[in-house]
């Protein structure tokens, strides 16, 4: 890959613009781990009450028991019967109370209260349940009737992942910005390094071709083997990190594939720009070999 | 029309200087003829170096017309005159070797430039290298070698590629006697074999001792005396 002609100082700038590179490839790798793993925890969150559903009834005080048992029979009825509905389930009162237990103490289970009765709706995977019609139907049989689709909640959980989401990604834009800055100023370097060679090519009648050949395959090897060092460095960091903190997920062989992603969008973009770089320059030096 | 009647480079009117104001050379129209062999003479600041540099077109003039192979070199895209500048070598007072290179690679690059296989390279390397007296060099980088062996290797490096025109300006201006008679014999040879020899020198000396044509720069203008 390295050509044959074209020399890198052994400078300390030399040294320190693949160590930029890496760090740059490094931060991103990890910005892009951190954002999958946001998502991660996000999808958990929302997992268990996806494909469900809650419905509340608070027994009317001014009905007697018959009645109120006869509003949650319709109440299942029709749960059952609407569409998308997999499986409804009337938790029984002991149940309800265990839940209630922890926010209202333990004189719970003596006090006469009227315990609301929990209706655990299975939903369809995938379908998109109306509950728009649903409430307007329940609400026929009585107002304390209160479905809880948890969409608030899942909105907030998205709202959250998605901002970070958006942050981490603008993060990684300009940070791969800076590496084409990077790459531009490595390919100019390499130039007025060996500005002796670049006229001799010149000189000897080398075309643009030939010569951005010679520079840019410089540039990009140096810019590969930077950015598959930040890549491996940052590997490494996330695992340790992931192992040492007992986090109980990872990420998988296909996740580390995605993220790899960053180095052939680095290495394409730095390709590019640092092509655009000798071009620009050939067209000043082209009519004027200085020796 | 005889080979030598041929011309190979021709300045019409041309101007240079270096920036606007500036002026180095004015009203120049000179004739090289295809095959021949010159001197170039002028005091030191008279603008030798920078007539050779128009010759293989590394500054553009600022006036005038400069015609090579016959056509003028504005008409010529960059490409063209990229190919231009593969069939004229050129021999440097101080060498111009990249040192980061080794004799064979130094020798190797205007091939690599002309896009020959490696084989076709390392053939005409090996037969180059016995021609200038550098064959146990071959591996080895120019710093090592004298003065006269580093501007035998130039004189290599600017033949490889058979060249139309070799400029040289003052080559054996930092070699000793000997060296240069063996360098100056070099270019005659080359001169023998057709190719276009202009060679700028101080050498007083040397150029009443050959009967070649000589350009000389004066007062920034440039004419030939026979
Ligand atoms: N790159 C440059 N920029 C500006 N001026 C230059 C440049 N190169 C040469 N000159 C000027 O042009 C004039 C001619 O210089 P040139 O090198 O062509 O002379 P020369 O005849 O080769 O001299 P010498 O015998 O000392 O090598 C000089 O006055 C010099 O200062
Ligand atoms: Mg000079």
């Amino acid at each position: 890959m390295s050509s044959s002609v074209i020399k890198l100082e052994n400078n300390s700038f030399s040294k320190f613009i693949p160590l930029l590179i890496g760090f740059m490839v490094f931060l991103s790798v990890l910005f892009i781990s951190v954002a999958h793993i946001v998502d991660e925890i996000g999808s958990k969150w929302t997992d268990g009450i996806n494909n469900s559903m809650t419905v509340q009834i608070i027994p009317d005080a001014n009905l007697d028991s018959e009645q109120n048992d006869d509003i949650i029979s319709r109440t299942i009825t029709i749960l059952n019967q609407h569409y998308g509905v997999q499986d409804v389930n009337l938790i029984p009162n002991d149940e309800v109370i265990e839940m209630l237990l922890p926010w209202f103490g333990g004189g719970l289970r003596n006090v006469e209260f009227p315990i609301p009765r929990i209706i655990d709706v299975k939903l369809i995977d995938d379908l998109q349940i109306d509950t728009v019609s649903l409430k307007a139907q329940l609400g026929q049989i009585s107002d304390s009737i209160i479905v809880d689709d948890f969409s608030d909640w899942r909105d907030r959980v998205n709202s959250i992942v998605n901002t970070i989401n958006g942050l981490v990604y603008t993060i990684v834009l300009l940070i791969i910005i800076s590496c084409m800055i990077i790459s531009v100023t490595l390919t100019r370097a390499l130039m007025l390094m060996n500005v002796k060679t670049l006229n001799m090519l010149m000189l000897m009648g080398a075309m643009d071709s030939f010569i951005a050949k010679e520079f840019v395959s410089y540039a990009l090897s140096v810019v590969i083997k930077s950015s598959l060092c930040g890549f491996f460095v940052a590997l490494l960091s996330i695992n340790s990190i992931l192992y040492f903190n007992n986090f109980d997920f990872e990420l998988h062989f296909y996740d580390w594939l995605l993220i790899f992603g960053v180095i052939p969008v680095v290495v394409i973009l730095s390709f590019l720009v640092s092509i655009i770089t000798v071009k620009l320059t050939l067209i000043k030096r082209f009519f004027n070999i200085e020796f | 029309m005889t080979i030598l009647e041929k011309s190979i480079i021709r300045f019409h009117n041309v101007k240079f200087g270096y920036g606007i104001s500036n002026s180095i050379l004015n009203n120049v129209n000179i004739d090289i003829k295809q095959g021949g062999f010159y001197f170039l003479t002028g005091k030191s600041g008279a603008g030798k170096t920078s007539l050779l540099k128009l010759m293989y077109i590394g500054n553009r003039i600022t006036d005038g017309n400069l015609f090579m192979f016959d056509k003028d070199v504005d008409s010529y895209s960059r490409n063209e005159i990229a190919l231009i500048r593969q069939n004229i070598s050129v021999v440097f007072q101080d060498y111009k070797l990249l040192k980061h290179l080794n004799v064979f690679d130094n020798l190797a690059l205007p091939l690599r430039i002309k896009g020959d296989s490696e084989e076709t390279i390392v053939r005409k390397v090996t037969q180059i290298v016995k021609w200038v007296g550098l064959k146990q060099y071959i591996d080895s980088y120019p710093d090592i070698l004298s003065g006269g062996q580093q501007q035998r290797l130039s004189i290599a490096r600017s033949v490889i590629t058979n060249p139309k025109i070799i400029l040289a300006d003052e080559p054996t201006g930092s070699v000793d006697e000997v060296s240069a008679k063996k360098i100056f014999s070099l270019f005659e040879q080359l001169h023998k074999r057709g190719t276009t020899i202009i060679m700028a020198t101080h050498n007083e000396n040397l150029v009443k001792s050959k009967n070649y044509p000589k350009l000389v720069i004066e007062n920034n203008s440039v004419f030939l005396e026979k």
